[in-house]
């Protein structure tokens, strides 16, 4: 484990109340270990931006203790080692993809020589170099997030904080800004992403918190987080178990779901759930269906994925907005 | 290094508007009017020639064209170009750029970085100022050239309209950038703006015609005072002489007195009043920026170069005394009031403004402006966005 001094992030007992006592943060706790890509997750309203906006300094907190990078939540001078990627991101319209980088490498006290070289490598990066004397007017969305993610590594931080960094990106877009997230963990910085895509970060990340309703109320790796759900499922041919074989499964406590005819090219099957994630543990279990004249049809390792780790989540907590979401295409996640 | 980023930001977003430069070729028209006059041998011509007037008094190389006509011409250009439409423009191309500034997923980019908040407000509010700085500099310099080519006199003086023109701007623009910042809007911040001058315009102009009136009926007041005491100096002479009530004279004199009191009391009280009320509005335009007092110094330094108060009177000191504006008063037949009290009421009047010190009026205004930001700088520094 990370020592706290040296954590990207280390936010304690976070809070924020707006006027009318709307409570945005309550007591959040987190932190983010440099090299780590750390998502934070959570329905619309649940208080993401909020806290990513109080590590800018974009808003002061009613009450927060910890550090970024070393030093104290709300030091200016540090801003400088954290790049930004913010929600709604809107440039000057009248600037340049060159001179937006100009302009705000110079606000992150990048030197003129540093600028100009970073620019044209940020945005060959990006994808945008061919667009580099183009007035931001004339970008697309997804283009304008590029440049957004370009300028928030401008002053080559050590921290990057993106708040939904792929709205509006296409699919390309996305794989290119993963990719980009993965080497920028290689170079050794840590990426905070805030985001509505589930299967986004659960591809990239190396642990999630989730809020809800202004608290985090769940926080750790995706594995940790998905171990009580993962399992063996068996996909075996033919109808419900009965008599012995049904006894059996019983005595394993496994999970016995019919599936519909023509689901995947048999007649009717029968799917079966052995709670464990162990391979070895699975094994006297399939011999047991063997000798018993079953047909196997299939047997992998699955786990909770994380949009039904967050759906849960959310029931647990009482926020039912799932429709603030997207996740992944598959329920469950193979292991 | 940020301080130079935001105000090339400032000057590319001005830049990148249409009315930026309708702003500026507007006042290159201006200019290629101004130089349309041209002082001949016989007076002057306009457009060009086109309409020539002959008058002795303003050929090329007279003192009078030299001191005089050239001079007022420029101070009317800078009063009512310069200070009115050019400013107007100005206010109406400036004012979104806190609005701007501050929109959502724009500001937060530059709040995220290792700026302190009040030198982003100061330096974005100088950008705007510079906006004007140009537009100024561009119209003053080349009047300045078109004035040497056109009429042979190198008018040094329009260059202090540069300073004087940015600083009277600057008073409405703190304005204009408070509304903006509060309200993100800047249809807002322009109205804000404009009906704030509009409202220092009439206070001030309230605040000249109380001071006319206040002097004006204080010196009819002492000039019936005068008359109340040559009245009874006279019927203290007859009782001396042995006249008595009974004399016609006599009676008529101390009727003729009685009523001198009386309206003295009438034109005093209307002294005072008009002078408490004149007091309660310098005491509010002591407050406010002195706008009409900052343009004015334009004309009070081409004045001061000719040995007069003010240019606008030199060239009206035509036509009998009396006529020459100011309140206007009936006096009765017995209280002697000079022919041109009014104007000589105006011009002590003028007189009382153009004693008003240059750091007074200056420093006040500028006073006012350094609160109305400070204001707008505690909501840009302390607000969430």
């Amino acid at each position: 484990m990370v020592s706290t001094s040296e954590l990207a992030i280390d936010v304690r007992h976070a809070s924020k109340t707006f006027r009318g006592r709307v409570h945005a943060l309550r007591d959040v706790t987190l932190q983010v270990a440099p090299g780590e890509i750390f998502g934070l997750l959570g329905p619309n309203g649940a208080g993401k931006s909020t806290l990513v906006k109080i590590l800018l300094t974009v808003i002061r907190a009613t009450r927060v203790e910890g550090t970024m990078l070393g030093s104290p939540i709300g030091h200016r001078p540090t801003l400088r080692r954290i790049g930004y990627l913010p929600e709604h991101l809107r440039f000057p319209s009248y600037l340049n993809g060159e001179q937006a980088l100009g302009y705000f490498g110079a606000l992150s006290l990048v030197g003129r020589r540093e600028r100009r070289q970073r620019a044209g490598e940020l945005l060959a990066l990006v994808g945008m170099q061919n667009w580099a004397k183009q007035k931001i007017a004339s970008y697309s969305k997804g283009m304008r997030q590029r440049l957004g993610l370009a300028v928030s590594l401008i002053a080559n931080p050590a921290l990057i904080v993106l708040d939904e960094p792929t709205d509006g990106v296409d699919p390309v877009g996305r794989k290119d800004i993963r990719e980009l997230l993965i080497r920028m963990r290689q170079e050794g910085k840590a990426v905070f992403v805030n985001s509505h895509l589930l299967g986004e970060l659960e591809m990239v990340c190396d642990r999630v918190a989730i809020m809800s309703k202004g608290t985090v109320i769940r926080q750790g790796t995706i594995g940790e987080l998905t171990e009580r759900s993962r399992r063996y499922e068996f996909v075996i041919a033919g109808g419900a178990p009965s008599g012995e074989l049904a006894e059996m499964l019983g005595t394993n406590r496994v999970r016995v779901s019919a599936r519909q005819p023509g689901s995947d090219g048999l007649a009717a099957s029968t799917m079966l759930e052995l709670p464990t994630s162990d391979p070895i543990e699975a094994q006297p279990f399939l011999d047991a269906l063997r000798s018993r004249g079953v047909t196997v049809v299939s047997a992998r390792p699955v786990r909770q994925s994380l949009e039904d780790l967050f759906l849960d989540a959310m029931r647990e907590s009482g926020d039912a907005t799932p429709g603030a979401v997207r996740g992944s295409e598959n329920n469950g996640k193979a292991a | 290094m940020q301080t130079i980023a935001l105000l090339v930001d400032s000057w590319r977003l001005l830049t990148s508007r249409k009315l930026f430069w309708l702003t500026l070729a507007i006042n290159l028209f201006v200019v290629a009017l101004y130089g349309s006059i041209a002082l001949t041998d016989t007076g002057v011509s306009l457009l060009y020639g086109l309409i020539p007037i002959e008058n002795e008094r303003f050929r090329a190389g007279s003192i009078m064209a030299r001191t005089v006509l050239m001079p007022f011409i420029n101070v009317q250009i800078i009063s009512f170009w310069l200070a009115w439409a050019a400013t107007g423009l100005g206010l109406i191309s400036t004012a979104s750029i806190f609005p701007d500034f501050l929109a959502d997923g724009a500001i937060d980019m530059v709040l995220a970085k290792p700026l302190s908040r009040l030198k982003a407000f100061l330096v974005k509010y100088l950008g705007a100022l510079l906006f004007v700085l140009m537009q100024v500099t561009v119209f003053c310099v080349a009047s300045l050239i078109i004035g040497r080519l056109r009429m042979g006199e190198w008018q040094w003086m329009l260059l202090a309209a540069i300073p004087v023109v940015t600083i009277f701007f600057s008073y409405l623009y703190a304005i204009s950038a408070l509304v903006g910042v509060a309200t993100r809007s800047s249809i807002a911040a322009i109205l804000a703006a404009a009906v704030f001058w509009f409202s220092v315009f009439l206070i001030q102009t309230a605040e000249f015609a109380l001071l006319q009136v206040s002097t004006f009926t204080e010196s009819v007041a002492t000039a019936r005072a005068e008359v109340i005491r040559e009245r009874e100096t006279e019927l203290a002479a007859m009782e001396a002489r042995g006249l008595t009530r009974d004399d016609n004279e006599f009676e008529r004199l101390r009727g003729k007195l009685g009523n001198d009191r009386e309206q003295y009391e009438k034109e005093a009280g209307t002294a005072a009043t008009s002078k408490a009320w004149h007091d309660g509005l310098y005491i509010a335009t002591m407050i406010i920026p002195k706008t009409s007092g900052t343009i004015g110094l334009i004309d009070r330094w081409f004045a001061k170069d000719v040995g007069v108060s003010s240019l606008t009177e030199l060239l009206t000191m035509e036509g009998p005394p009396g006529r020459r504006g100011g309140p206007r008063f009936r006096a009765d037949e017995d209280l002697e009031l000079p022919d041109d009290l009014g104007s000589q009421t105006e011009s002590r009047s003028k007189q009382v403004v153009a004693e008003r010190s240059i750091a007074w009026v200056i420093g006040t205004s500028l006073l006012f402006e350094l609160g109305v930001l400070g204001i707008a700088a505690w909501i840009f520094v302390r607000r969430d966005f």
